[in-house]
């Protein structure tokens, strides 16, 4: 192997969240010099705002630091990565992009839900563990327990981790040193064609897409012609460079390494991430390790105002360069008008995404009650994916329905075991395994639906756990299941913006509770207004909110007529604001928060 | 023709529910103030007829009945009364006498409007009247005796009202024969003493589902007797509408004179000052200028007033004063209404449908 490549590590930091990943980040770019501690920002690769608000990280940003070891310059470029579970296969793409990866433990809390995952993941990704115990300055740190449950539950040694702060700077360079010591150099063939794989994308105005990339053989630099394999666009290179841990324009990329690379990419699908840049004319396998992502929770997104249609088209476009996993299809809502169903990775994807809309691009949406996919087997053979309620065929056509269920597990302290076994029982979940992490910790397995996770579930489990237990799970399959779409009638005309598939032994109290929403924020009208929850032509649950009839009660007398009229005015006024669902009429908000109700 | 409004800001007691431009007062306030009352009148005067005058408060029956018919005399000689004009002054039954009643009708005054609200002195205590119904029983015999043309008003949304005291109410003072009743609901307005009972829960008043459901068994029983609805709040025997308050629906002119009453003079609102003492010490009569109405804003009060009338608004009318063809500008939404039985359409009046009064702010408010 070149000398070259033998100082360059790729390296990744996976934890749970909260346990100092992106401090010790930020601790590493200060030691190496890579950012000045007085240009420092509180966790500088946390670059959205809205990272940085939540304590999360999104989007991945690879920053590429100079560490002198030993005589020896390294090259360690760092590839942060997200800690949620929705962003599993964000974790994934960076996992494909290193050769090894950090881990951090949090010595008060020990081994998380989320850190097991991600290094299952990381270890399929075949890359090289470096288990770091940090908060070890605290007077609730409990080092060797925690060293001992690394070993126990991952089966990582780990007595020689590095025992460090990350938030009072303690042992970093021993982090630096365990990555350069047990992390792999990259392998790859400078003189071989080009292969570099897009592991994330960002949009620049001025740029266009600008292409985060792993390059594996060859060498690339402005002036190259390139093509991408998965869609035979060829393109020339403009510009490459790497993450320092701003843009920094290079000669070139070669073998080995991270950075960016732009090539005047306009359409949005040309910068698809998991695609394999090439030579023009090289014939050469694209490379695979991506893993393939599925949205699994999904939820129409419609502009407040109709107006703000096309806007909110580009930008969804724009956040689909940014984030592969977001998916979107044009929908057209009779309650709603025009807008977008999306597929996200889960809730908090689906919340980061509204969030994000909201504020980067100053567009009001509306996002209705997110649902799951379901499989459709029709009487007549077909078998259709339905992912908004509002396309499920008519219930005689329908043979049989089926959910997806997910491999739940549920980390908590022993004294919740009971009521969490409770809640697991009231949303369909069936009971597979319990285990002892240890003498503090159960980690609780339930095959589940999916949907009742993404209806309350993360909530519940919060409160009944009173904060302590965690969760992940991933998709087993689909299953057969009982199911029946659940339909919202307002005054005799079905809301197709609330119509929800729902599993038959919820459908009445679930109907139930969206019948007495519904009184509660709607207005009265000039007339009777029927709510009524049906299954078919079934009504499961009725609610009634009357006429609204005040008006015999107010006089009028000579001193008062401009005070009336001027009240009149006013609610002419109001009236123009007005949302309407059939013929009932209902102010902005009772409308958003109609539309919230899951 | 025009109307006139005369206010008398003095009462025995203020009622708790009040918020009207009223003082508890001596005689000798009392005195000043129809002084300087009858001298505004004189400054208003026009020697034009009247189709009204409306002496209202406060109690005007509070006052010594000499002092009214000092201002009945300025009155007719600033203005002209007519054999058809409409003299009305509103009383409380505690402060009515025979006496009063005769000075009355030989002053001219030809219609009485008296305030018993309800026929049930528990209620009455407790929203701050000072009569109670024995007193309604004793003073209106002698009203009848003196006056074929009286009203009685009374109210809705008091605390601890049943049906059964609506009923009750309207059938018992039927048997006095009154050409009119005025039915209205109490309106909780802030700054009252009801307003602070109610927040600090020492009084609960029904919800509006109730007294709607009261108002609507007002309704019948006055049909029943006789009585039908020509406004929201107001019934009458055939031929006894009050000329007065149709003045108001139908957007006539009208004076208004005394402490903070309203005029509509020339399509411009003016008012008098709240301040019992700055009228007192005023000598130029100057009213505080309101606003001149543009030819929208009187179309849109043209339709909000003429829509709360039974008979409804005369669009011929309409389009003869202030060429504004509603038929025709309202097409659509009118012709919608027609056909959900929110309105009719019967010889130049549009009408909102006898059991469509409840939302009837919602109707005008499409016609505006």
């Amino acid at each position: 192997m070149n000398d070259r490549l033998q100082h360059i590590r790729n390296f990744c930091i996976v934890a749970h969240i909260d346990h100092g990943k992106s401090t010790l980040a930020d601790r590493m770019l200060e030691l190496t010099n890579t950012v000045a501690k007085r240009d420092m920002e509180e966790q500088i690769l946390d670059s959205m705002e809205l990272e940085r608000e939540r304590g999360i990280t999104i989007k991945l940003t690879p920053t590429r630091m100079k560490y002198t070891y030993k005589g020896q310059e390294y090259i360690l470029n760092l590839i942060d990565t997200p800690g949620h579970v929705d962003f599993t296969y964000e974790v994934s793409r960076s996992l494909a992009s290193c050769e090894g990866a950090i881990l951090v433990v949090d010595a008060t809390q020990g081994v998380e839900a989320q850190t097991l995952s991600n290094v299952y993941l990381a270890l399929e990704n075949n890359l090289e563990i470096v288990p770091v115990i940090n908060k070890v300055d605290l007077p609730s740190a409990r080092v060797d327990e925690v060293i001992k449950e690394i070993e126990d539950t991952i089966g990582l040694p780990a007595q020689d981790a590095p025992r460090i702060s990350a938030k009072e700077g303690i042992n970093i360079d021993k982090v630096l040193e365990a990555v350069i010591e047990n992390i792999p150099a990259p392998k790859g063939d400078e003189k071989a064609p080009l292969r570099a794989l897009i592991f994330d994308s960002k949009y620049d105005n001025f740029k266009g897409a600008v292409c985060i990339i792993r390059v594996v053989d060859g060498v690339v630099k402005a002036g190259s012609k390139i093509r991408l394999i998965q869609t035979s666009k060829t393109f020339e290179v403009t510009e490459v460079g790497v993450f320092a841990p701003q843009s920094k324009k290079t000669e070139c990329l070669m073998a080995g390494e991270v950075g960016y690379l732009c090539a005047s990419i306009k359409e949005v699908a040309d910068a698809k991430v998991g695609g394999t840049f090439t030579d023009i004319d090289a014939n050469v396998e694209p490379l695979a390790g991506y893993k393939q992502v599925v949205p699994v929770v999904f939820s129409g997104i419609f502009p407040v105002d109709s107006n703000d249609y096309e806007e909110l088209k580009d930008a969804l476009d724009k956040l689909k360069l940014n984030d592969s996993s977001l998916q979107v299809q044009p929908e057209v809502s009779q309650a709603l008008g025009f807008g977008f169903r999306c597929g996200f990775l889960g809730l908090l994807h689906m919340e980061v995404i509204t969030e994000r809309i909201e504020r980067e691009f100053n567009i009001d949406v509306i996002t209705t009650a997110p649902n799951v996919s379901y499989k459709v087997y029709k009487t007549n053979g077909e078998v259709l994916e339905i992912s908004n309620p509002a396309n499920l065929p008519k219930a005689v056509e329908i043979d049989h329905m089926e959910e997806p269920y997910v491999n739940l597990h549920i980390y908590l302290p022993p004294e919740y075991v009971g009521a969490i076994m409770d809640l697991c029982q009231e949303k369909r979940a069936t009971f597979v395994d319990m285990q002892y992490v240890d003498n503090k910790r159960v980690k609780l397995t339930y095959d589940m639906p999916l949907n009742e996770i993404i209806y309350d579930f993360f909530d519940a489990l919060k409160s009944r756990s009173k904060g302590y237990g965690s969760l992940d799970y991933e998709i087993t399959g689909y299953k057969p299941s009982d199911l029946v779409k659940l339909d919202i009638l307002l005054n005799n005309e079905i809301c197709d913006a609330l119509s929800i598939i729902v599993h038959k032994d919820k459908a009445y109290a679930r109907g139930r509770s969206i019948a007495e929403k519904l009184k509660e924020v709607i207005p009265r009208q000039m007339f009777e207004v029927p709510i009524q929850a049906c299954i078919g032509n079934k009504v499961i649950a009725r609610e009634t909110i009357k006429a609204f009839r005040k008006d015999v009660l107010a006089k009028c007398y000579g001193g008062d007529i401009t005070r009336k009229r001027k009240l009149l005015e006013k609610q002419k006024e109001g009236k123009k604001k007005m949302r309407k669902i059939g013929s009932v009429e209902l102010p902005s908000e009772a409308f958003l928060s109609i539309l919230k109700t899951n | 023709m025009r109307s006139l409004y005369i206010h008398i800001p003095f009462c025995e007691q203020r009622c708790y529910y009040c918020d009207f431009c009223s003082y508890v007062s001596n005689n000798e306030i009392k005195s000043k103030y129809v002084d300087k009352l009858i001298d505004e009148i004189y400054s208003k005067g026009t020697d034009e007829n009247l189709k009204s005058v409306f002496i209202g408060g406060g109690t005007p029956s509070s006052l010594h009945y000499l002092l009214i018919e000092r201002i009945m005399t300025a009155v007719n000689k600033c203005f002209r009364l007519t054999n058809d004009s409409e003299i009305t002054i509103e009383s409380n039954p505690n402060s009515l006498s025979e006496d009063k009643l005769k000075a009355y009708k030989n002053c001219g005054i030809n219609r009485l409007s008296i305030g018993v609200q309800i026929l049930n002195d528990d209620i009455l205590k407790a929203i701050g009247r000072i009569h109670t119904s024995q007193q309604v029983y004793d003073i209106a015999p002698l009203v009848s005796k003196y006056f074929t043309n009286f009203n009685f008003d009374i109210m809705l949304g008091l605390p601890n009202q049943t049906s059964n005291d609506i009923v009750d109410t309207i059938t018992k003072l039927n048997e006095f024969n009154p050409t009119h009743i005025s039915m209205y609901s109490l309106i909780l307005e802030e700054n009252t003493n009801l307003y602070h009972k109610v927040k600090n829960n020492e009084i609960i008043l029904p919800d509006s589902d109730e007294v709607v459901n009261h108002y609507n068994l007002g309704l019948s029983t006055l049909h029943d007797l006789g009585l039908e609805r020509y406004e929201i709040s107001n019934f009458s025997k055939a031929e006894y509408q009050s000329i007065h308050n149709l003045n108001y629906w139908e957007c006539g002119e009208y004076y208004g004179v005394g402490l903070s009453a309203h005029s509509y003079i020339n399509k411009e609102r003016f008012y008098n000052t709240c301040n019992l003492q700055d009228y007192l010490s005023q000598t130029d009569f100057k009213t505080i200028y309101k606003e001149k109405l543009s030819i929208q804003e009187m179309i849109e009060e043209r339709v909000m007033l003429g829509l709360r009338m039974t008979k409804g608004l005369n669009v011929v009318k309409l389009k003869n004063d202030l060429s504004y063809d509603i038929m025709l500008d309202k097409k659509d939404i009118i012709e919608n209404l027609v056909n959900n039985h929110f309105l009719q359409f019967n010889d130049d009046y549009l009408s909102i449908c006898q059991d469509k009064f409840y939302v009837s702010n919602g109707i005008i408010e499409k016609l505006i």
